[in-house]
């Protein structure tokens, strides 16, 4: 039997390295006037300011049809400024769920009037969103959330909760799965619809949860009650899983499954200067031959796409592959800094910011998005073993 | 790519057709594969990296890793990359490419003066010639070894179990200099083809053990079942596609440096788990020497770490990285990938 797994090599035109290069200006002149200094510690940043800025870039919906403010450019050049803001660590948070998915979703799935209402916002950088999927009892098994809505009159009434819903405390809507219907016999996913839920809405209470990292990042969100008129339902009641399947696929091998813990690499070639030891060269080697190989893949995934393939099954090697190189990453600075006493250098500071806080967030690395042995689970159905 | 299509095609029905467990066990007897041999000279791939004009295919390195990638699947014993490479630097040279298998042996760069004697070349007594590429002022220099001008002495196997001997020459061989490519360059030559080569046998152990975790059964349901072997098998998965992503990438681009080291350290690490893991789901059977599993694995084990070990290929790839400052590493990285 053979196995199909299938990459072809990216297709990357040289019309890329221009918008490369303007991101790359971008970095250094932040840089520069201090208003992008580099990161001391891992995890998106939350920086309106800087979300602004990007978005007068054209650097937000960019792949977006013009008449809801998007800039018509390929997902391919959407990539490169991703990865480009990414391995510089630029504070992308504010806008990142709104322009990596939500956007996509009410491209795709939503009314004329949702578009109309929410892309230009977004590609403005004015409008935020967060992720309404897992629940107390649902996580890695979603189908089985709870969160319900019932039909009134105009719209629904959702009761329920969401957690680990991150930045839901400093932005404007969620996109929340809920049920709408009961499950059919052997059809779990069935009776599952998306919907807009704006977290100023009456009856929404959002509590923080303090996570390991020490900041607040994610929360609790309680629907008590919460309307939710028709023409705020996404796609088409009981679509939802179809829905949220597809978000996913985008969610899985872009440069942020595995850029995660770049910063805290590069802090460690540059402690380690010109002379490294034996030891910090072959690890510094092999991790970024790792890190070479799963952008590789990365970037292949990304060119198939813009051709209309969908290589689902690659994506989540890609992911796999990606996150738990984001944590050996880690390992691997923490092992080379130890051995070489790389600490005791008097301008280590950074260095030593990003190390305690990347082994602080480095177990979410491979949970959020789709665990690794659900991806596993998932590869493995591509093997035809399940 | 059409063309490297139909290198991997024409080499898919020769080893399919001739190159069998049988074989693999009388190479590893020290019978060389004669039949195969003759049939795959016959088809060209001798010369595959020699151009028309010198009586060659003319095929680029990419195609010949194609080739290579299907001889590593069927664990074809014999040094078929020497083969090409040796009749390439051969040509280069002003002589003839040869039909009888060659041996090609790098001698350190920097050496002051070609090596008198050589250790572990593998069918040294079996080939028509030795070809030995040093480095003499600046300039890549090939020596030949004919068979009368040598001594040979069997010398400890590796794990692949083909013969190996020890040399030493008779006499001293006049060195031809060679135009064009360095030393270096011959060399980053063999490492990428030996990283198609370790490509195609990593995908033979994936498609293999996704087969046999389908159909070996106990407690009454196929092992592939289980989610326990299920984990492994997608952590085997995403090892090969790694590996294979970036040693396509290096085959596209032969000259880059940092593509073909990236490789073959990432290829060392996919090694790794695709022994480990095959052997694991195959359980006692692939143990056994009747299976074709360690045919494989063990050519894996000892090709990892010949034409550059792992640990060269990551010193490599760190060194292009030495002294750079947090915010340039990613426009060099970007730079190398390209």
């Amino acid at each position: 039997m053979s196995v199909h797994l299938h990459l072809e090599l990216p297709r990357l035109g040289t019309e890329l390295q221009p918008l490369r290069d303007a991101v790359r200006r971008f970095v250094a002149a932040g840089r520069a006037d201090g208003t992008l200094p580099p990161p001391s510690k891992v995890g998106l940043g939350f920086e309106p300011g800087i979300t602004k800025r990007i978005a007068e870039q054209g650097w937000i919906g960019m792949s977006w049809p013009r008449r809801y403010g998007g800039h018509e450019r390929t997902a391919l050049e959407r990539y490169v400024v991703t990865e480009e803001l990414l391995s510089a660590g630029v504070p992308v948070g504010a806008h990142w769920v709104a322009d990596r998915q939500s956007g996509p979703v009410l491209l795709k799935f939503g009314s004329e009037r949702q578009r109309q209402d929410y892309l230009p916002r977004i590609v403005r950088g004015e409008c935020w969103f967060c992720i309404g999927m897992s629940e107390p009892d649902s996580g890695s098994d979603l189908a089985s959330l709870r969160t319900q809505a019932v039909r009134v009159e105009g719209g629904w009434r959702i009761n329920g909760r969401k957690v680990w819903t991150t930045n839901a405390h400093r932005v404007h809507m969620m996109i929340a799965l809920v049920r709408t219907a009961k499950a059919q016999e052997g059809l779990r996913q069935s009776g599952l619809t998306q919907m807009l839920v704006p977290l100023d809405a009456s009856g929404v209470t959002v509590r923080p949860i303090r996570s390991m990292v020490g900041s607040q990042d994610f929360n609790e969100i309680t629907l008590d009650d919460v309307f939710v008129p028709d023409e705020g339902v996404v796609g088409e009641p009981g679509n939802g899983w179809n829905q949220v399947s597809a978000e996913l696929a985008y969610e899985r091998s872009g440069p942020e499954r595995w850029l995660s813990s770049y910063r805290l690499l590069v802090e460690l070639v540059q402690a380690v200067g010109s002379a490294p030891s034996d030891y910090a060269r072959m690890e510094i080697g092999r991790v970024l031959s790792h890190l070479m190989a799963v952008r590789q893949i990365s970037l292949s995934i990304a060119s198939m796409l813009e051709q209309g393939q969908t290589p689902n099954l690659e994506s989540s090697i890609a992911k796999d592959l990606g996150t738990r190189l984001e944590q050996e990453i880690v390992r691997t600075v923490r092992n080379v800094v130890q051995a070489d006493g790389v600490l005791d250098q008097a301008d280590s500071a950074r260095l030593r910011l990003l190390l305690t806080s990347a082994e602080r967030y480095a177990p979410a690395f491979t949970i959020r998005g789709g665990t690794v042995e659900i991806l596993r689970g998932v590869i493995a159905r591509g093997l035809g073993l399940r | 790519m059409d063309s490297t299509r139909e290198f991997s095609d024409m080499a898919q029905r020769l080893f399919g057709d001739l190159c069998g467990p049988r074989e693999i066990e009388q190479a590893e007897d020290g019978r060389h594969p004669q039949v195969l041999w003759d049939a795959a000279m016959e088809a060209g791939l001798g010369v595959v990296l020699v151009d028309e004009g010198s009586g060659g295919v003319g095929g680029s390195l990419a195609d010949a890793g194609a080739i290579l990638r299907v001889a590593g699947g069927y664990a074809a014993p014999g040094p078929w990359l020497e083969t090409m490479l040796g009749n390439q630097a051969r040509v280069v040279a002003g002589l003839e490419p040869l039909d009888g298998p060659l041996a090609l042996v790098f001698a350190p760069l920097g050496a002051a003066t070609a090596p008198v004697d050589l250790r572990g070349v593998a069918w040294a007594t079996t080939v028509a010639q030795v070809l030995v590429l040093s480095e003499q002022e600046g300039h890549a220099q090939l020596s030949v070894w004919t068979p009368e001008a040598f001594d040979a002495v069997p010398a400890p196997p590796d794990t692949s179990g083909e013969p190996r001997f020890d040399l030493r020459l008779r006499s001293q061989v006049p060195g031809i200099k060679l135009r064009g490519a360095s030393w270096s360059t011959w060399f980053q030559r063999a490492a990428l083809l030996r990283a198609a080569q370790m490509v195609g046998a990593i995908q033979w152990c994936l498609a293999r053990s996704s087969a046999y975790a389908l159909e070996r059964k106990q407690f009454g349901r196929e092992i592939g079942k289980f989610q326990a072997v299920q984990q492994m098998m997608a952590e085997l998965a995403s090892a090969s596609v790694a590996a294979t992503s970036i040693t396509d990438a290096a085959l596209a681009s032969p000259e880059n440096q940092a593509l073909l080291a990236a490789a073959r350290s990432r290829l060392g690490d996919a090694v790794d788990t695709a022994c480990a893991i095959s052997h694991q789901v195959h359980g006692a059977l692939g143990f056994s020497h009747e299976y074709p599993l360690h045919f494989r694995t063990r050519r894996l084990s000892a090709w990892r770490d010949t034409f550059g070990t792992v640990a060269h290929w990551r010193r490599m790839l760190a060194e292009r990285f030495a002294g750079c400052q947090a915010d340039d590493v990613w426009a060099r990285l970007t730079a190398a990938s390209q």
